[in-house]
């Protein structure tokens, strides 16, 4: 059964969020700058799972799901042992991608800054979701993304088209498998 | 009987779920339901006719999601043709007696639009112009728009199916937690929205069970004068067994249900999980209540693609500041495309409090169809306060219309024949609150007698378009005191007599009275003031006029409307007064310095307010080059050997750029010796992340060059146009995604074709060196800093 689920008040690590603006250390401007973002983006952020258990089989590179199959060496290498595996789509929600967008045009290091929220909050709540998966079950894989390695990013549709993700929780994908919300990922998990 | 006819004396019953019924039937995780129409019309035939059995009025055809961006064309005429015989078949095999009705059901494409998506707002009108074109030609009874979270799409939809049929529409939303859509539409925007381009009922499907969306269905019952429907879920689902299985259970379903048709909503069914025998419950439980009559609301309302404004709560401020009229910097701007500086114009004004943003950009040199359009998706992708749409040239107010992702204010329409014949129609067919000016082709009745027979005039022509005295906000227009004397007692008893006689809305654009006179902000606030205290509903006024303000807010203190005066002491209390502190040491090489500093910095209001009094007694050019320039020299400088982070150079950048912005206010008009070449940049097609390519256009501005900035997501054949027009020897493309990356190749291909003078630079998080080479760039830049200085030695070799 597809199952969405609901996250709040995940806890903010703001070295991380210095991290993915590109700065080094915890200079005093850059932390109120980003402690400025974060109480303005703190109110628009929604934290968000859609996702859904399948039987897997692999062989000859080749991973089987009920609904499509995917030629690929890395996501083979990386479920193999696992008889099934979870797929899941999160997102932070569309507000954020609003609130970037506005920044973007009026204060790029604003905008900057957000963007780098936004990373850091999307990995809090995939994490969040896989740590909640692993007390489920005997033992998961790390998640795995189409795009990394040779999985290729074309099974997003096949994701989308299983998940119902924009009626779900409101993710859709574009001409170029992008993703709208921008912060949103969706990835794959072995689990036995 | 055609279903409005019906629905006037009864309640209408729909169907209740397909989805979970084909996937007990054997329908597997992503397979396309609506296939089944063709390949297992049997099932789809037996599931309408039990539905019908069960006591549904309408049922939908199982073509949520049949559109041509899932289907070939010859497939979809297949799908939609077999789907409705099917729901026909159905109808004629069920032992009900009671009226049947086929309706041609559409979901969301699963595409966002643009701009948060990519799908362009006219493709979805295109594509569900296709499906409904189909579902008429097969003959549907009527059209449903259904489970739609955004309201941009939905209107799309809705446009759709008014503009390529005359079948009824009913249209329902899905509704998220918060009571709102997923792209922030509250369910009296959508009311507004929808109501003014003419659905014919509108409500709310899935997402919950009927007990959380009474919220939102009460909202709609107070807000709507056409009939409300409610399709919701059988509660929330759960896994059982391996099953799914829904929490709500028939009974309790339709008791929620019948509460609800007793509230007052006329067209109620069921969405996921629900089955025949909820329907039946529903019907049987019902079908002693008398159906609820619709009233009209008679609301003058407008809305953003988040919220309402209600004329009710006067007074409603107008944003008067996006109009070049009288304004060299604005007009620049205009002229060099340069929409930041509007936007900055609308957030500014939002800052100060306005409820409503007028956007005119009326230029002669300007082809101003095409920048309305453009100015209304910008401001309305980044600020959520509704629009009105000023302007005389009607293919312009129709191109904004079109785009607008609300319902507009519009500004105008007159008594002249030509005027009425012209807008009224768009308004019929968008929506919309119209500007109705009191004049006509006698010109400006010079009595309050006059201007009100010319309202009621234009009120009567409306009427014939099916619109009503809430669809018109008269304008009476404040006339130059300094021309006439009695000019604005003219106006102010217009006002009290259009409002006391028609009992219509009236505004005016306050700051017209003081033309020609010193110290303006005086008169135009105590003629604010007056206007007010003779019913006037809205007024078209400077945010900036700190008089006008304290009018705004002392007029609603005194008149009751703020309770506890709470927002006259919010607003009021800690005015900042512009009183300015003179510094013990003011000469121009410590503001000099002050300058370098704020730059170094970031300090952005420091640095406008320091170059403005530089500019008092020091040369434009040498501000630039011998402070700002240094400083952001150093910050660059400190970039590229990492002691300087990315935001903090930014800031620099944007501290550089408010100082340029003095400048350019105190010498807008005049030639700027100083520009370097033309740069053309944009995110190429696919690709909607921009923020790269925004911090290159800020550097290279900041170093003086000419940026032409086409935005994301941008078809080669637009970025080598615009090449050609400026002949820029630079141009900038950027891309995030290894998928967008050969859009890049293919942009540089036509580059090389119809513009071979120019350099390329490319950049974005996948691009290499050897990526760049391979795709055959000129330059590849790692950073904004490195683009920077390649423009720099392309443009020196120029000289």
């Amino acid at each position: 059964m597809i199952s969405v689920k609901k996250y709040e008040n995940l806890p903010v690590d703001i070295g991380e969020i210095l991290r993915y603006a590109g700065c080094k250390g915890q200079d005093e401007q850059m932390l109120s700058l980003a402690n400025s973002c974060l109480k303005e983006c703190s109110g628009i952020l929604g934290y968000s799972v859609c996702f859904d258990e399948f039987p897997i089989l692999i062989s000859e590179n080749t991973l089987e799901f009920p609904f499509a199959k995917v030629k690929s060496q890395s996501i083979c290498a990386h479920l193999n042992g696992f008889p099934c595996a979870v797929i899941f789509a999160a997102t932070v929600g569309i507000e954020l991608d609003r609130l970037i967008m506005k920044y973007s045009r009026l204060s790029p290091s604003r905008a900057l800054m957000l963007q780098a929220i936004g990373a850091e909050r999307i990995e809090a709540l995939c994490d969040a979701f896989c740590n909640d998966l692993r007390l489920q079950k005997n033992e998961i894989s790390p998640r795995f993304s189409p795009g990394y390695g040779d999985f290729p990013l074309s099974f997003q549709t096949e994701i989308f088209k299983v998940l119902d993700l924009p009626r779900k929780i409101g993710i859709s994908l574009n001409s170029a498998l992008l993703m709208s919300p921008t912060k949103s990922v969706t990835a794959i998990v072995g689990v036995k | 009987m055609d279903i409005l006819t019906y629905l006037k004396d009864n309640i209408v019953y729909l169907d209740g779920g397909t989805g979970t019924l084909l996937q007990s039937a054997g329908l597997k995780p992503g397979e396309f339901p609506e296939t089944w129409n063709i390949s297992h019309s049997d099932i789809i035939q037996k599931l309408h006719r039990d539905y019908f059995d069960a006591g549904a009025n309408i049922v939908c055809t199982n073509t949520f999601g049949a559109n041509s961006l899932k289907f070939d064309e010859s497939e979809l005429e297949n799908i939609i043709s077999a789907a409705i015989e099917n729901a026909r078949i159905g109808a004629k095999q069920s032992k009900g007696k009671q009226q049947k009705f086929v309706a041609l059901d559409i979901g969301p494409s699963g595409r966002l639009l643009a701009p948060y998506g990519d799908f362009d707002f006219e493709d979805a009108v295109e594509t569900f112009s296709k499906t409904v074109r189909l579902g008429a030609k097969y003959g549907a009874d009527l059209i449903l728009i259904e489970t739609m979270n955004d309201s941009y799409e939905t209107k799309a939809a809705l446009l759709a199916a008014k503009e390529n049929s005359s079948l009824p529409v009913f249209v329902s939303n899905a509704y998220g937690e918060d009571g709102k859509l997923m792209t922030g539409a509250s369910p009296e925007a959508m009311c507004a929205l929808l109501e003014g381009m003419g659905a014919d009922a509108i409500g709310v499907n899935c997402s919950f069970g009927p007990v959380q969306l009474m919220p939102i269905v009460k909202k709609l019952l107070a807000a709507a004068s056409v009939p409300i429907i409610l399709k919701p879920n059988a509660g929330l689902p759960k896994s059982v067994d391996g099953k799914t299985v829904y929490d709500v259970a028939p009974q309790e379903f339709a008791e929620s249900v019948l509460n609800m048709l007793k509230a007052g909503v006329r067209v109620a069914g069921g969405c996921c999980g629900t089955t025949p025998e909820y329907i039946k419950e529903l019907v049987a439980l019902s079908k002693d209540v008398t159906p609820v009559e619709i009233t009209e609301k008679n609301l003058s309302v407008i809305s953003s693609y988040t919220h309402t404004v209600d004329f009710k709560n006067r007074p409603v401020l107008i944003g008067e500041r996006i109009n070049p009229t009288g304004k060299k910097r604005f007009k620049q701007a205009l002229l060099e495309n340069d929409i930041d500086y509007i936007l900055k114009e609308g957030v500014s004004q939002q800052e100060k409090g306005v409820h409503v943003l007028d956007v005119n950009v009326g230029l002669p040199d300007i082809d101003e169809a095409s920048m309305l359009k453009t100015c209304v998706c910008e401001l309305q992708s980044i600020i959520e306060l509704p629009l009105q749409i000023d302007t005389s040239n009607i293919s312009a107010l129709e191109a904004a219309l079109r785009r607008y992702n609300g319902k507009a204010m519009i500004n105008s329409v007159n008594g002249k024949k030509s005027s009425m014949d012209a807008v009224f129609p768009l308004v019929k067919k968008y929506g919309g609150l119209v500007v109705a000016l009191t004049l006509d082709e006698g010109g400006i009745p010079e009595t309050a007698r006059g201007r009100l027979a010319v309202a009621e005039k234009i009120l009567k022509e409306a009427e014939k378009y099916g619109l009503g005295v809430c669809d018109l906000i008269f304008d009476p227009l404040a006339m130059a005191v300094s021309a006439d004397k009695n000019a604005a007692k003219i106006t102010l008893e217009s006002v009290r007599l259009i409002s006391e006689k028609l009992g219509a809305n009236t505004t005016l654009g306050v700051s017209n009275v003081s033309f020609g006179l010193p110290s303006r902000d005086s008169i135009n606030s105590i003629f604010f003031a007056s206007a007010l205290e003779n019913g006037l509903s809205a007024a078209i006024m400077n945010p900036y006029s700190e008089k006008m303000l304290e009018t705004y807010y002392s007029y609603r203190v005194i008149s009751g409307l703020d309770d506890n005066c709470l927002d006259y002491i919010e607003n009021l209390s800690n005015q900042p007064k512009s009183v300015e502190t003179a510094s013990a040491d003011e000469t121009v090489t410590n503001l000099g310095a002050s300058l370098s500093r704020a730059v170094l910095k970031g300090f952005k209001e420091d640095a406008a307010k320091i170059t403005k009094k530089m500019l008092k007694t020091y040369e434009p050019l040498s501000i630039i080059n011998d402070y700002v320039i240094p400083a952001l020299d150093a910050v660059g400088k400190g970039f590229e050997e990492k002691t300087v982070y990315l935001p903090q150079l930014l800031m620099s950048a944007e501290t550089a750029k408010a100082a340029f912005e003095e400048i350019k206010l105190a010498f807008s008009g005049t030639s700027q010796k100083d520009k370097k070449c033309a740069v053309v940049i944009a995110t190429v097609k696919g690709d909607i992340h921009d923020i790269g390519k925004n911090i290159v256009k800020l550097l290279l501005e900041n170093y003086g060059f000419s940026v032409s900035d086409l935005g994301k997501d941008v078809p080669c054949e637009k970025i080598a146009e615009e090449t050609v027009r400026l002949r820029a020897p630079i141009v900038g493309l950027s891309a995030l995604m290894t998928t967008t990356v050969p859009q890049m190749e293919e942009t540089i291909k036509i580059l090389r074709k119809r513009a071979p003078w120019c350099k390329i630079i490319v950049g974005g998080a996948v691009l290499t060196q050897e990526y760049a080479d391979s795709i055959g760039a000129d330059k590849y830049a790692k950073d904004a800093m490195e683009s920077v200085r390649y423009a720099e030695s392309i443009s020196n070799s120029l000289n």
